[in-house]
C-alpha cells in the first residue's frame, strides 16, 4: 500500500479521454509510484478492458447515474486510508513531467491545506436554494460563496477524506445537468462547512492540474475572473486582456460575451468610464436582451 | 444505507452459480431489506451485465487472482462498516424461505457472537507455519484451535468487519489452490488472534447456509468429521453410517470408498472390531490394495491375536 491513491472517475461515454491527452501513459510510466483507483460509470465491456491494463488496487463499477457529484461521494465513502489522494476525471492531466515529484513536494510541504485543485470563482448559482432543500441540507442554502473546487478533483489530504466520509456528501440520481453543476458547488460549501482548506495549484488555475483542452484559454479566462471577485481589478484587466487578444489570435469565440461584460465591469471599477461605456454600448448594439448590470444602463444613459 | 450488507463474491467462471440454486431470485425478492455489493474476480462482461441487473450498491471488479481469501480481503478492506454484514460465494445459498429473518433473529439473540458460518474442524496443512512466515504473520498460531470459517464465509458483525479491516492478511495472488486452503485457515486463526467468536449455525454444517449441492451428504459427512475430531468416535460413527446410507439412496457411488473406511476406523477406535474388519474388507472389495484397510485389518489381528 503505498502513500498516494490516484483515483480516476470516468464512464461508459468519456473513457476514451483518459488515453487522449496521453495521461494513460504517464500513469502507466510511474504505475510503480502510487495506487490505482477507478470509478466506472456504466457497465462498458470495452473501458472494463481498457482499464484493466493499469492493474488497478480498486475498480469500482457503478451505473451511469447523478454525474460527478454521485461518483465521487460513492468514491470517497469507499476508498480505503491513505495519506494522500489525487481525485482526477478521466479528461484530467498533468504536461508536467515532473507532475509526480511535484505531488509529493506539496503532499510534503502544505501540512495546513487540506486539497489543493483548480478553484474557479463564480456568484452561487440560482437555484443553489432549491438544490440544498432536495438534498436535505436546507441549512447550506445560507452558503453564498464565490471560491469552488473545480470538478470536486485535486490533491486530498486524509483527513479531509475522513471528514468528508463522516459528513457523506449527498447527491442526485438524475440525468440533469444543471444538477451536476449544483452538486460541484455544494461540495465546497461542505468543505468549508467541515473546514477543510482547499487552495489553488500554486502554478495557477489550469497552468499545472489541466482539464480537457483548451487549458490556456481557460486559465487566462478563469484568473481574470477570480482576480475580478478579489477585487485585483488591475490583474483582471490585464487577464481579460490577453484573454481578448489570445482568442482573437486563434479564433476561439467562446465566452466573447461574458468576456465583454466582465471586461466592462473592470474598467468601471478602476474608473475608466469611457472604456466601460464603449465596451458595453458595442454589447447591447449587438445582444439587446444581455444582462447587463444596473450601472452599465445608468452610464449608457447618461 | 440499511442496516444489512449482503455481499457476494464471484468470478468470470462461476458467476452462473448464483442463478443455478435460484438464490438470485431470493435476492430480488427482498431486495429492498439490505444493501448488496459483489466482488467480480475477472473482467467478464456477461457477468457484469448479469450482475448489474441487481443494482448492486458497491461493486468491485478485480483480476480473478488469489482464490477466494484474496477477494474476501479485497472486499472487507472496501465495503463500509454496517450493523450486520453477510459474506456469500456465488454457490452459497439458503433453502429456507425465512433466510433473511433468522439471520436478523440470530443477530438480535446473540450480540456477543461476531460471526456464524459454517465450522468445519480438521487438523492444518503442514505447512501452515511456513505460510505465516511467508506472509509475515508470526503473530498467529495454529496450536489453539483446529476449527476454521468454512470459505470465510457467513454473517459477520460490524466489530468483526471492523477488526479484519484493520488486519492485513497479505493473501498471495496466485493461482495456487493448496494456498488458497492455507489462506482460508489463516484466516480463522486470525479471527482467534483478534478475538472474534465464530460459530457454526444452529441448524448444523450446510444445513441453513447451503454450498452448492450435495449439502445433505456434505452435512452428514462433516459433522462426522467434527466429531470425531473432537473425541467423539461413537456419535461420529453415527453419521458415518447416515452418510453411508444417503449415498447409497443417491448412489454416490464415489463416496462408498471413504465411508467404508471412516466406519471401520471409527469402529476400531471404539473397539467393535467386528464391524471394523467389515468395513475394511468392503474398502477392499472396492479397491483391492487399499494400504489404510489393510494395515487396519492388520491391526485388529494384532490385538485379537489372530
Amino acid at each position: 500500500m503505498k502513500k498516494l491513491l490516484i483515483s480516476i472517475i470516468t464512464s461508459e461515454k468519456t473513457w476514451t479521454n483518459f488515453s487522449k491527452f496521453g495521461f494513460d501513459k504517464e500513469i502507466l510510466r510511474l504505475r510503480d509510484q502510487f495506487d490505482l483507483s477507478f470509478v466506472l460509470n456504466g457497465y462498458s465491456n470495452e473501458a472494463i478492458l481498457f482499464y484493466n491494463q493499469f492493474c488497478p488496487e480498486y475498480f469500482f463499477l457503478r451505473p451511469n447515474l447523478g454525474f460527478d457529484t454521485a461518483s465521487i461521494a460513492y468514491l470517497i465513502n469507499l476508498v480505503p486510508r491513505y495519506e494522500h489522494y489525487l481525485i482526477m476525471h478521466d479528461d484530467h492531466w498533468f504536461p508536467n513531467p515532473n507532475w509526480i515529484d511535484r505531488l509529493y513536494e506539496i503532499m510534503n510541504n502544505n501540512s495546513d491545506t487540506d486539497i489543493f485543485g483548480n478553484i474557479l470563482m463564480q456568484e452561487p448559482m440560482r437555484r443553489h436554494g432549491e438544490y440544498c432543500q432536495l438534498v436535505n441540507l436546507n441549512e447550506f442554502s445560507k452558503y453564498k460563496d464565490f471560491a469552488f473546487l473545480h470538478g470536486m478533483s485535486g490533491l486530498f489530504n486524509l483527513r479531509s477524506i475522513q471528514l468528508l466520509k463522516e459528513f457523506k456528501v449527498p447527491y442526485l440520481l438524475t440525468d440533469e445537468k444543471e444538477i451536476a453543476f449544483l452538486g460541484e458547488r455544494l461540495f465546497s460549501n461542505i468543505l468549508s462547512h467541515q473546514g477543510i482548506k482547499f487552495s489553488q495549484f500554486s502554478e495557477g488555475i489550469f497552468n499545472f492540474f489541466l482539464h480537457g483542452e483548451n487549458n490556456y484559454i481557460n486559465y487566462l479566462f478563469s484568473s481574470a475572473n477570480v482576480a475580478f471577485h478579489q477585487s485585483d481589478f488591475i490583474k483582471a484587466k490585464d487577464y481579460f486582456y490577453k484573454y481578448y487578444h489570445h482568442c482573437s489570435e486563434k479564433k476561439y469565440f467562446q465566452n466573447m460575451d461574458s468576456l465583454f461584460n466582465n471586461l466592462a465591469s473592470t474598467h468601471y471599477q478602476l474608473g475608466e468610464y469611457s472604456e466601460a461605456k464603449y465596451i458595453w454600448e458595442n454589447l447591447i448594439e449587438r445582444l439587446p436582451n444581455y444582462p447587463i448590470p444596473n450601472e452599465a444602463r445608468i452610464l449608457i444613459n447618461n | 444505507m440499511k442496516e444489512f450488507l449482503i455481499s457476494v463474491v464471484s468470478s468470470e467462471k462461476t458467476w452462473t452459480n448464483l442463478s443455478k440454486f435460484g438464490f438470485d431470485k431470493k435476492l430480488e425478492e427482498q431486495r429492498d431489506k439490505f444493501d448488496l455489493a459483489f466482488v467480480l474476480n475477472g473482467y467478464q462482461n456477461e457477468a457484469i451485465e448479469f450482475i448489474s441487473k441487481f443494482n448492486p450498491d458497491y461493486f468491485f471488479l478485480r483480476p480473478n487472482i488469489g482464490y477466494d481469501p484474496a477477494a474476501v480481503e479485497h472486499l472487507l478492506k472496501l465495503i463500509p462498516i454496517y450493523n450486520t454484514t453477510l459474506i456469500l460465494h456465488d454457490d452459497h445459498w439458503f433453502e429456507d424461505s425465512n433466510w433473511l429473518e433468522k439471520i436478523i433473529e440470530l443477530r438480535t439473540n446473540n450480540p456477543k457472537i461476531d460471526i456464524w458460518g459454517n465450522i468445519f474442524n480438521s487438523l492444518p496443512p503442514n505447512d501452515i507455519e511456513k505460510y505465516f512466515d511467508d506472509r509475515e504473520l508470526t503473530i498467529l498460531t495454529h496450536s489453539n484451535s483446529n476449527d476454521f470459517l468454512h470459505g470465510l464465509s457467513g454473517v459477520y458483525t460490524s466489530n468483526a468487519i471492523n477488526k479484519l479491516k484493520k488486519f492485513s492478511f497479505n493473501f498471495p495472488l496466485t493461482f495456487d489452490k493448496h494456498t488458497a486452503d492455507l489462506g482460508e485457515r489463516t484466516f480463522s486463526y486470525a479471527l482467534k488472534y483478534l478475538e472474534l467468536s465464530f460459530e457454526q449455525f444452529p441448524e448444523g454444517i450446510f444445513k441453513f447456509l447451503l454450498h452448492n449441492e450435495s449439502n445433505e451428504r456434505d452435512h452428514l459427512f462433516w459433522t462426522a468429521n467434527i466429531l470425531a475430531n473432537k473425541g467423539n468416535f461413537r456419535e461420529a460413527r453415527d453419521y458415518f453410517f447416515e452418510y453411508l446410507k444417503f449415498c447409497e439412496e443417491h448412489d454416490f457411488q464415489r463416496d462408498y470408498l471413504v465411508a467404508f473406511f471412516n466406519i471401520a476406523q471409527t469402529s476400531f477406535v471404539i473397539e467393535d472390531y467386528n464391524t471394523a474388519v467389515e468395513y475394511a474388507k468392503k474398502c477392499l472389495t472396492i479397491s483391492h490394495n487399499f494400504p489404510e484397510a489393510i494395515d487396519l485389518i492388520n491391526k485388529i489381528k494384532e490385538k485379537l491375536n489372530v
